[in-house]
């Protein structure tokens, strides 16, 4: 059979294809990334801002075109978050060495590991990372880390050890450094350091922890969310203004009469299907002076660190992807809200950080 | 004499465009270089547990803008039921913010030697430049570095 040259070009590609495929990738600037977020959070914006007029009249054929446009740009939102995707990787690669070299320079022999290092963040997130990393780092095997001879003295083997981990949790990326030190990092990082690393960390919208066991580990725990500009929430009316809760924190909600609330230990619970959960009134967190005294409450339920607490609103207004802005650096001392979301209409709805608003229970 | 003298000296040194404004009844001006503009009052959504002289955030086309109200900041003393109707927007190392203003009055050039650095007062700190006297009208120079710094909180 003789080969026209169509099919020879033809299987030429064929045997090109599977070597190729897996280097099929693109070099794009990140400037052009960042338009291409910023585009894309505006048409979601954009979205909300015509749902929410034309909801109103519900013409079928108009409704049917909106879901098919909500769903395109939901789809288009992931793509472009994808692509911004990153793995850890990127900045953990130098770190063993940095670690062997330390060790060497400082007299401590420490095998270093790591796990996850596939996991994935947004490109400016792995951006700002590498920093406040590198340097945790250093303050767990300089001050955490024992010296060899002081090791021996304790009966500790020689060899420290000094782990980073990285996985998903929810909605989030866990970040994790663990050394088998003093164990008592309170007392023996510099505050300034540790504040520093902290501020860093929350201008991630970030979480850091900071725990020990004495005279065995030290932890240091950061929680990084998934994605920086979008997020699925619940908005919600405190009085005059709206809030948003974050979806992935919430259980449920639900509308009960203002009797089913019960004092325990001068606490407002509610009892649901045996759970006893504290009722949080979000009008006293914030400070406003709220009497409302209708009979039923607005609860909803939301669930941080394996706990539920039952946060009381005025109404609920419905769910709502919103594109999370940072509130900036004048408003670095309040813990109660992650960011705000710029709504359909142009106004801003603060967005609930759960963790903060629990922690004054 | 004094105009002479005045010219001589106009000639080598550096002359600051300031932006003059209105709060209450005390007039101020900021750098022109680093006002950005100026815009009529929009929504202002409160943040709650924020520091008192943080009247909230704003939507300006689509960036999270903080709001302050200087009379909070620095104590200027104001009528009890001040309502500002314009804010001032100022971009600082990368960041913007908005003042609460009653009326922007006008750009003026202002020679060095123009601001009186001796009358700067007790109550406003380092954070005033001079003033600058033009007629009858006072006006204080604010340093703007220094008011970042105040927003900041430090």
């Amino acid at each position: 059979m003789s080969s026209s040259p169509e099919t020879l070009a033809q299987s030429s590609v064929a045997k090109e294809a599977p070597g190729k495929s897996e280097q099929h990738s693109l070099r794009v600037e990140i400037e052009k990334m960042d338009t291409l977020m910023n585009l894309m959070a505006e048409l979601v914006i954009s979205r909300s801002q015509i749902n929410g007029v034309l909801k109103k009249f519900s013409i079928k054929e108009v409704d049917e075109s909106l879901s098919q446009l909500s769903r395109i740009t939901l789809d288009l939102q992931n793509i472009v978050m994808k692509i911004r995707m990153v793995p850890i990787e990127t900045v953990s690669q130098k770190f063993p060495r940095l670690i062997r070299d330390f060790g060497r320079q400082n007299d401590k022999e420490i095998k270093f590991a790591m796990k996850g290092q596939d996991t994935e963040l947004d490109r400016t997130v792995i951006d700002q990372i590498g920093v406040p990393l590198t340097e945790l780092l250093k303050l767990c095997a300089t001050f955490d880390i024992e010296s060899k001879s002081e090791r021996m003295k304790i009966g500790k083997p020689t060899v420290a050890s000094l782990f980073f981990n990285a996985y998903h949790e929810g909605n989030h990326v866990k970040l994790e450094i663990i050394s088998d030190g003093y164990g008592k990092p309170e007392e023996l990082f510099p505050c300034e350091e540790t504040e520093k690393m902290q501020k860093m960390i929350e201008n991630l919208n970030g979480k850091f922890i900071l725990s020990g066991e004495e005279g065995r580990m030290t932890k240091i725990t950061i929680l990084l969310p998934l994605t920086l500009a979008i997020m699925q929430s619940l908005l919600v009316k405190v009085l005059n203004n709206i809030y948003a809760i974050p979806i992935a924190s919430i259980d449920s909600t639900l509308s009960l009469p203002r009797t089913e609330i019960q004092n325990i230990q001068s606490r407002d619970v509610i009892v649901i299907r045996g759970d006893i959960i504290p009722i949080i009134w979000l009008s006293d967190v914030f400070g406003f002076n709220s009497d409302t005294q209708k009979e039923n409450i607005q609860v909803v339920i939301v669930i941080e660190g394996n706990k539920k607490y039952g946060f009381v609103v005025d109404s609920l207004l419905g769910q709502e992807d919103v594109v999370i802005k940072s509130l900036g650096k004048l408003f670095y001392d309040v813990r109660e809200f992650s960011g705000g979301a710029i709504l359909g209409d142009g106004s801003i709805a603060m967005i609930l950080e759960i963790s903060a608003i629990v922690k004054n229970l | 004499m004094a105009e002479k003298n005045e010219q001589a000296v106009a000639k080598k040194e550096k002359i600051e465009e300031i932006l003059s404004f209105l709060i209450g009844k005390q007039e101020f001006a900021f750098d022109v270089d680093s006002v950005e503009l100026v815009i009529e009052r929009a929504e202002i959504t409160p943040v709650p547990k924020s520091r008192s002289y943080l009247e909230g955030v704003m939507n300006l086309r689509g960036r999270i803008v903080p709001v302050v109200d200087l009379t909070k900041l620095i104590n200027i003393e104001t009528e009890l039921d001040q309502h500002f109707e314009n804010v001032l927007i100022v971009k600082h190392e990368g960041s913007e913010v908005g003042f609460f203003v009653n009326e922007v009055r006008e750009v003026i050039n202002v020679k060095e030697s123009e601001i009186d650095t001796g009358a700067r007062t007790d109550q406003f700190d380092q954070k005033v430049r001079g003033v600058v006297k033009r007629g009858k009208r006072l006006i204080l120079f604010m340093d703007i570095d220094q008011i970042m710094k105040a927003c900041e909180g430090e």
